[in-house]
């Protein structure tokens, strides 16, 4: 192949995965489509104990996020991921980041890894007081070591600040109020949970935490949560608007969970990023399983709490689940 | 049948509406802050599991949850291996209802009933007529703190001689429930339960000893429709309904019509015969009419000719006081002597418009009517 050849070529090729990268998620979601990607960025040193390096961390997310999208410039791919369909959006973008909190500070998400994040969408272009990192509670967030602002330039806050929507939702087996951050507020969604195992439904992590975007995740846990947490992530409400899903794994938990449990955690040093938010569930449910049986525990299956909500989310075409067609990119 | 004139409309609802308006001005009752520890209390029946676990033994679902996690009804949470009640004395609605608004019809007819409610559900029926405090958690609607003492005392002023528990789903609330009913009795003042009776045996048989009637929601008789609709089971309801019989609890039950879903003759003739067979033909039936609502929005009203259907049903089944709910002023609201067939109780929706039992029985041919009536 002489240089001409191999220019055009690779050209093309990185125009197919810019193109890729800008689908919304529900475009990903196709099975028809080509092999999902998940990108693990890893850094042995960003955590130390239970700190996390604020400097670290934004690094791994920048390294992360030009693999996702292609663009080789941090700035310019976390533009795309927010205002993908439309750049000049981006002065307008509100975008909100959901946090998993629940089980304090030691299994929640790092609060240096949101504050990173919202920095890197600052530094992107998303106005200041237009990035909203939240969860279910103040009480929650401020046990996890967040510090409740309702005003700054990165607004951090429970749910109680905006409410639930009169309307209720249906949507297959949902049935639900919304979190006004998603119904009202926000344009964008980013999802950032930790990977921990879960005592009803297997695994926690991405779809999972959307759990918190509802008034009544209490009626989604029967049944192994099949197919409620694939349902929810379903919703058109959720699927129009979710962009990215970062998964903070530096430490994670295969059994024992929802609550801490240290007996059971590791540090994995990693976050996993994808647009496709099975395909990064299911490979977070693979490094769970594998831990497991170097812990001598027995699988999900086993303990009948295999999360197969994550394949029926394959099925409705949220996105990837089938292993054989999720590439894993380690950077 | 008799109407109501305008007059007698207006005398009856304005002195509701006074008896309600006086209640939410005069009330003594202390209104929430933000803090839940006042709501919280250990809940009762309960067992618990490895690694901070805890399975609930409330009600045949026997949620097992992890710490920090909510059993499915939402009010019922672990914290540190402990299983408590976030609802207790935490009142979402409280009203003076005619008894016949539950329906009770053979309890204390033209009575009120002080009616309290806390949020949330131990099941999800997609044509909940309530949805909007049974479905959801605390915190997410308007609340009050009533600790069961003061409970009995509203209710005592305002010469209800009754609390019913209601609205929601009772079970749920269990202890608030079973404290007030206590403290209730010490006052003179009885308790009834308006349940789906998806309740394990040992908290309902605790009850009973609090309880002075109840009145069960028997949504369907098929397990598909309680699987599928309810989110739920049938047996266990069935269960409840023996038992209350066989512990002698003043029971009626209400069956809720809806087009297409639970409506089919067969079924409805199944269930008369299983009432007769296994409660006997002196328990009240009340067929009361669906408005779409909830998660079931694509039915229309129970029509009328079907509501009648089912009380023919029951009726021919054996069925000695079968009753249409949610309807216009119709004959099949009032109670007629099983034996010589004359009206006892006349009714107009939740209005006794006359009363003709003595001591327990009719006038004319002197049959004892089944129920609590002084």
């Amino acid at each position: 192949m002489d240089r001409r050849r191999f220019i055009a070529a690779s050209a093309g090729f990185g125009t197919v995965l810019v193109l890729h990268a800008l689908k919304p998620l529900s475009a990903l979601g196709d099975r028809q489509s080509s092999t999902a990607r998940v990108i693990v960025v890893r850094d042995p040193l960003a955590l130390s104990g239970a700190e996390l390096d604020p400097v670290r961390a934004a690094e791994m997310l920048d390294r992360g996020i030009t693999a996702v999208t292609g663009f080789p410039k941090p700035a310019e791919a976390w533009r795309n991921i927010v205002a993908w369909d439309d750049p000049g959006r981006l002065n307008t973008a509100r975008v909100a980041i959901k946090v998993n909190a629940l089980a304090g500070k030691r299994m929640s998400t790092h609060p240096a890894l949101a504050m990173a994040l919202a920095r890197k969408l600052l530094d992107a272009g998303v106005r200041e007081g237009n990035i909203l990192i939240w969860d279910r509670s103040d009480r929650e967030l401020t046990r996890a070591g967040y510090y409740i602002d309702t005003s700054g330039p990165i607004k951090v806050m429970g749910n109680e600040h905006m409410g639930f929507s009169d309307r209720l939702y249906s949507h297959r087996s949902i049935g639900s109020r919304f979190s006004k951050v998603v119904t009202e507020w926000a344009t964008d969604l980013i999802n950032l949970p930790v990977l921990k195992d879960h005592g009803v439904v297997g695994v926690s992590s991405g779809m999972k935490n959307l759990y918190g975007l509802v008034h009544n995740p209490f009626k989604y846990h029967p049944n192994v949560g099949d197919p409620y947490v694939a349902d929810l992530s379903d919703c058109p409400l959720i699927r129009n608007k979710l962009r990215l899903v970062i998964v903070d794994a530096f430490k994670a938990q295969c059994h024992g969970g929802p609550p801490y449990q240290p007996r059971w955690t590791w540090d994995e040093h990693a976050i996993l990023m994808s647009t496709d938010p099975v395909a990064v569930d299911r490979i977070g449910w693979s490094i769970i399983e594998n831990k497991r049986r170097l812990m001598g525990l027995p699988s999900l299956t086993e303990e009948k709490r295999e999360p197969k909500y994550i394949l029926t989310a394959g099925t409705l075409g949220v996105g990837e689940a089938d292993l054989e067609r999720i590439q894993q990119i380690d950077v | 049948m008799d109407g109501l004139n305008r007059r007698q409309f207006l005398r009856t609802t304005g002195g509701c509406c006074a008896l309600l308006v006086g209640e939410m001005c005069l009330s003594p009752l202390v209104f929430a802050d933000d803090g839940n520890s006042k709501y919280t209390i250990e809940a009762r029946h309960w067992e618990s599991l490895e690694n901070a676990r805890v399975r609930c033994k409330l009600c045949p679902r026997e949620c097992i949850v992890d710490d920090l996690e909510k059993g499915y009804c939402g009010v019922r949470e672990n914290q540190g291996g402990k299983y408590w009640s976030r609802v207790y004395g935490r009142l979402c609605s409280r009203n003076i209802d005619p008894i016949e608004k539950k329906p009770l019809f053979h309890f204390l007819p033209g009575t009120s009933a002080f009616s309290i409610a806390t949020v949330g559900c131990n099941v999800n029926c997609k044509f909940c007529q309530n949805w909007q405090i049974s479905q959801v958690g605390p915190g997410q609607v308007d609340e009050i703190h009533v600790p069961p003492d003061l409970v009995a005392e509203s209710a005592a002023r305002w010469q209800a001689p009754t609390i019913a528990y209601t609205y929601s789903e009772p079970v749920i609330f269990f202890e608030y429930m079973y404290d007030s009913a206590v403290e209730g009795h010490k006052q003179g003042i009885r308790s009834v339960m308006i349940t789906n009776g998806y309740i394990q045996e040992q908290p309902m048989k605790d009850l009973c000893a609090v309880l002075d009637a109840v009145k069960v929601d028997l949504k369907a008789f098929t397990e598909t429709f309680y699987r599928e609709q309810v989110t739920g089971e049938l047996k266990p309801v069935l269960d409840t309904l023996v038992r209350l019989k066989s512990w002698g609890m003043w029971t009626e039950i209400v069956y809720l019509m809806i087009p297409t879903l639970n409506d089919q003759p067969n079924d409805l003739r199944a269930m008369c015969r299983w009432i007769v067979q296994e409660l006997g033909t002196d328990v009240p039936v009340h067929f009361t009419r669906y408005h779409p609502e909830y998660l079931l929005m694509n039915l229309p009203i129970t029509p009328l000719s079907t509501m009648e259907t089912a009380y023919k049903i029951a009726k021919d089944a054996g069925i000695h006081f079968a009753y249409l709910g949610n309807v216009p002023p119709h004959d099949a609201e009032s109670t007629y002597c099983p034996s010589c067939h004359a009206r006892l109780i006349h009714r107009r929706g939740f209005t006794i418009q006359q009363n003709r039992i003595v001591r327990n029985s009719c006038p004319d041919c002197g049959t004892t009517i089944p129920g609590i009536w002084t």
